[in-house]
């Protein structure tokens, strides 16, 4: 850390060579200058007037503070090699044997849409796996979470914008389901000589177990090692998907592994498989429509610094505060997965003093992480940021 | 809060800054000009109250140019506006009169070129009558007409509790005299211009603005704008009935979107039908394609829609992001595409089964080609475009021309100096940056043009060479190019979305946070953290458009400004315009002897100087309670040491 921090007070203290003067800088330059101004100058009384007059050698102007971080390089791809732990190296490599198995997926769907579509989830379980390392990469980064001017809220965002565009992809795989489905169709439906000469067969029965097994170990694996979707879930959790998935992790194993199964009982339904594996595919076109929507909206409202939550009762409860008078403005948003943002302009009554606002300041933010941290239970509290700027009401 | 600004000593420059450009102005201007009484009083007027200057302004205008009625016109309603607002709070105060007035102006020759006077007339009541005295809460917001909307914290003066009632849906929607609203929300920089030009010579501005409106003119039909104009004048005159179709046709872009939109779509409906009628699946799946782009023509549409509402509690700092979220989403798809794009060219070369039916294709692609072609110089018109409305106003009548113009230019000039970089690069692959949404349609429709394109040639060097590979290399060029062509646009408005800060503006930055230790009584600050005010970005993003329709104008002013000799204007603006869209919070801790409102004061005055609206804790000195921490150090080190938690 200490080398991509700003040249700050405390680096010189941890300096690795232990160098043969111990001096601090510092401590010469202030603390002595202080006490020994009375006695230097030989004035007995220390409130004489000409002390006073000197008295502006105790305080030199005041030097910017660095709060601030001077800069926070952004690492770069090798530097983020390096960094990295085995255990992150493990779950890469695991990420890219998702894609690749994702991959082989899709390149056995040449007969049938149903493993196409599991392809195209599969695909999404695996691009979101592949963030899921690169953030836990990125973690060990302090540009990530620190904020400095040029990033206010680090990098974390990020994730979200890259879930954003998954959640894009899910609808586009969607859609690109729907228009292969309806080839295929035409293609059979069609008088003219089908192209594929395999489209009204369907795919030899080794294979699909193959296939579907690859899809569900896949899915396991992900789930329990990398721990994809872990924080999309966390924000798709108040919707009505939460019946669905209440007793798994999140909605999107579940719909990996419930197709994957569904594919391997494909043959044993009666009539003609094609016909159900075209049913497959458009079941799995609509789950991805449902999702991608669902996720994108949730997205799109953290990266439009939206809350998606009901603030209305909490103001409602810090306007029945007492001390409150009024609230003058009120700004809550998502930053990110982690950290929501509450900017409060409130008008307090006369007469409060300093201590009943600082009060009144710590209540209103236990309020707000209380009743929107979302987090009772799980431990995966959604943190408050209050900033609240009181003013005393002025009539 | 009015107290604070009360104080001579801090509210004087404050006043200053805010007023900007019209003070500023006024200052030097007095002396070349020969009403230099008039203008001492206007001085006075400001330091006396905000609200002077607009007066002042006023009584030279008319005095310079009596001969044109419509600038009397409109500047007696200025007038009236910035007399309506109360001089609480002189920031607030300039500002606003001039964005409603501005507006006025400047709307129509964005939208129509073809509102008269008159038909502005209308608007106005609403913007006089708001009450909105105390709101503005960044200087160049201006959504002061929403207030009475939706705006739960606008409303604050007058009655404490109802503020806070969390609005109904239904309000939010969509209300025509609102839409009027927010888009004299976008041109309040306009007033600004506006009085500055007044104070410059006047034959001088005449002159520009009427070369260049002709110029601007003939640039416009050129293209084909006078036609839509014409055609969405005839829209605009009954679509108040539809609100929503009205709320489409009143911004520009937006306009443009919808009638792509509508071509594509009848395209696409009449492709699906001989699609059907003739059972060919080559046109079925152009016609899928079709569905899909007019899906992200659709989507572009509601962006462009949306970001023009108001904000409100569940999107405190409005929508302005949508564009630019709509543009990234874009990028996204297109990259997609371009994968499966290459995905299918690898197929087929795999296959090796050569592409059916030539003719047919060849058909249906030139068509699709020539579809996106005319969207291609719609959007492409817009992206270099100034001419088309501006056109419209060099027809209509010079005087109030001039005026926007000008406005525009000041405009302008804040503009450069706010983006810096971020400005020219736009310029450089035209406009642009500011309008992601119109990027990304744009980047759409070049990239369906490039694959019909691709598709024609490949086909006919198949019907004439006989090789079936020639469609995969086609495929893989293209999808290359449209990576190419999206991976900027993806860069840009990811870059926004992770609300970083530009380059420019975190260097004044700095100096600016640097300057709040130093306000009396300030121990020490911490967790600052400040973000593009997206609100005023959606403004400016409109001012954008008006520039563009007016940039020779521009240009022009710009060197007049220089003629004179204008140096200190341009700090100035400079100044003001390159914090103006910043809003954020700080925790500030105030010493032990000061007051916990006096230093509250200061540093929001010291921010707001700056052009920051930011949300101020003050904390005690000592008063660890803070989840910022930075009571809770020993004060003196407190604010040398990094530890005060930045995150």
């Amino acid at each position: 850390m200490a080398d991509d921090g700003p040249p700050s007070a405390d680096g010189g203290l941890d300096s690795p060579i232990p160098s043969p003067f111990n001096f601090k800088t510092q401590v010469i330059s202030t603390t002595p200058i202080k006490s020994n101004i009375g006695q230097r100058r030989g004035h007995r009384y220390k409130h004489s007037s000409i002390s006073a007059q000197h008295h502006i050698f105790k305080e030199p102007p005041p030097r910017p503070p660095p709060v601030l971080p001077a800069s926070l390089p952004i690492p770069t791809l090798k530097e983020a090699r390096e960094r990295m732990t085995t255990e992150q190296w493990h779950s890469l490599y695991w990420s890219l044997c998702h894609v690749a198995v994702a991959a082989f997926l899709f390149f056995r769907s040449r007969g049938s849409l149903g493993i196409m579509a599991l392809s195209h989830l599969v695909f999404f379980d695996a691009g979101s796996a592949l963030i899921c390392v690169a953030v836990d990469v990125l973690g060990n980064f302090e540009v990530w979470r620190r904020s400095s001017i040029r990033h206010p809220f680090g990098l974390e965002r990020a994730e979200v914008i890259a879930g954003f565009a998954m959640s894009i992809f899910l609808l586009f795989g969607g859609f690109d389901l729907v228009s292969h489905g309806l080839k295929h169709w035409l293609d059979t439906k069609g008088g003219h000589e089908p192209h594929h000469d395999h489209s009204h067969q369907y795919v030899p029965s080794g294979e699909l177990e193959w296939v579907a097994c690859a899809g569900i170990f896949s899915t396991l694996v992900s789930a329990y090692w990398v721990k994809n979707h872990a924080r999309i879930a966390r924000i798709m959790r108040s919707s009505w998907l939460s019946i669905l998935s209440h007793h798994f992790t999140n909605v999107f194993h579940v719909l990996t592994i419930f197709f994957s199964i569904l594919l391997l009982l494909l043959p044993l339904l009666p009539g003609s498989p094609s016909h159900w594996d075209r049913a497959l595919c458009a079941a799995i076109a609509c789950a991805m429509f449902a999702l991608g929507a669902q996720l994108g909206a949730a997205q799109a409202s953290m990266l439009l610094m939206s809350y998606h939550g009901d603030v209305s009762p909490v103001l409602r409860d810090i306007e029945a505060e007492p001390n409150v008078s009024r609230i003058e403005e009120a700004q809550f948003w998502q930053v990110h997965y982690g950290l929501c943002v509450a900017n409060l302009k409130i008008c307090v009554a006369r007469g409060c003093d300093e201590g009943i606002i600082s009060k009144l300041r710590s209540k209103i933010t236990s309020m707000i992480q209380n009743r929107l941290g979302e987090g009772y239970g799980r431990g995966s509290s959604l943190r408050w940021e209050v900033t609240i700027q009181t003013s005393v009401e002025s009539n | 809060m009015a107290s604070s600004y009360a104080l001579p000593s801090s509210a004087l420059p404050h006043a200053h800054r805010q007023h900007m450009h019209a003070h500023s102005h006024s200052h030097p201007h007095p002396h070349p000009h020969p009403h230099p009484p008039t203008s001492l009083n206007a001085l006075k007027s400001t330091m006396a109250s905000g609200g002077g200057l607009h007066n002042h302004s006023q009584s030279l205008d008319r005095s310079r140019h009596p001969d044109r009625p419509h600038l009397g016109h409109a500047r007696s309603f200025s007038h009236e506006n910035s007399e309506s607002h109360p001089p609480s709070r002189p920031s607030a105060h300039g500002h606003t009169p001039s964005h409603s007035l501005s507006h006025l102006p400047t709307f129509n020759p964005n939208d129509a070129d073809t509102h008269e006077p008159k038909n502005r007339l209308p608007h106005l009541p609403t913007l006089r009558t708001n009450p909105t005295p105390g709101f503005h809460m960044r200087e160049k917001l201006p959504p002061t007409p929403l207030s009475q909307v939706d705006g739960w914290k606008t409303e604050t003066a007058p009655s404490g509790r109802e503020l806070l009632t969390p609005m109904s849906a239904a309000s939010k929607w969509y209300e025509p005299p609102d839409s009027a609203a927010t888009n004299h929300s976008h041109s309040h920089s306009h007033g600004h211009g506006r009085s500055h030009d007044h104070h410059h010579g006047h034959d001088h501005d005449h002159d520009h603005a009427h070369k260049h409106a002709h110029h601007d003119h003939d640039h416009g039909n050129s293209h084909e704008p006078a036609k839509i104009s014409l055609f969405s004048k005839l829209l605009l005159r009954y679509s108040p009935h539809v609100p929503v179709f009205h709320a489409i046709l009143v911004e520009k872009d937006s306009r443009r979107i919808f009638y792509f939109l509508s071509l594509n779509f009848s395209f696409m409906a009449v492709q699906a039908w001989y699609a059907h009628a003739t059972e060919s699946i080559g046109l079925l799946s152009d016609t899928v394609h079709m569905f899909f782009d007019c899906f992200a023509l659709f989507v572009g549409l509601c962006a462009s829609v949306m970001s023009k509402w108001a904000p409100s509690q569940r999107f405190p700092y409005g929508l302005g992001k949508v564009e630019t979220l709509s543009g990234f989403a874009n990028g996204i798809l297109l990259m997609l595409l371009s994968v499966e794009i290459i995905g299918e060219a690898f197929e087929r070369m795999a296959e090796g089964t050569p592409p059916r039916r030539l003719h047919e294709l060849l058909a249906v692609s030139t068509l699709g080609g020539l579809v996106n072609v005319v969207g291609l110089v719609a959007f492409g018109h817009h992206h270099h475009g100034h001419g088309h409305s501006h056109g419209g106003d060099g027809g209509g009548c010079s005087g109030s021309h001039k005026k926007t113009d000008d406005h525009d230019h000041n405009h302008n000039h804040d503009h450069n100096h706010n983006h810096g970089h971020n400005h020219n690069h736009n310029h450089g692959h035209g406009h642009g940056h500011q309008n992601e949404n119109m990027q990304g349609i744009f980047l759409h429709v070049l990239a369906d043009l490039m694959g019909s394109v691709a598709v024609v040639v490949s086909t006919l060097l198949t019907m004439y060479t006989g090789y079936a590979w020639w469609d995969a290399v086609a495929g893989l060029l293209v999808s290359v190019l449209i990576v190419l062509a999206a991976w900027p646009l993806l860069a840009s408005s990811a870059r926004n979305l992770l609300l970083g800060i530009p380059e420019t503006v975190e260097y004044n930055l700095r100096n600016t946070l640097a300057g709040i230790a130093q306000q009396r009584g300030v121990v020490g600050y911490s967790v600052p953290k400040f973000w593009m005010d997206e609100v005023a970005a959606a403004a400016g993003h409109d001012r954008h458009h008006h520039q563009h329709e007016h940039s020779h104008d521009r240009d022009h002013d710009h060197d007049h400004d220089h003629g004179h000799g204008h140096g200190h204007d341009h700090q100035h603006e400079h100044h003001s315009a390159s914090g103006e869209r910043l809003r954020g919070i700080v925790h500030v801790v105030a010493a032990r002897g000061a007051g916990l409102d006096d230093v509250r004061d200061r540093v929001r005055a010291h921010l707001a100087q700056h052009g920051m609206d930011v949300v101020v804790q003050v904390e005690r000195e000592g008063d660890g309670s803070c989840w910022c921490g930075a009571g809770r150090l020993a004060p003196p080190s407190a604010t040398g040491l990094p530890s005060p938690r930045a995150f």
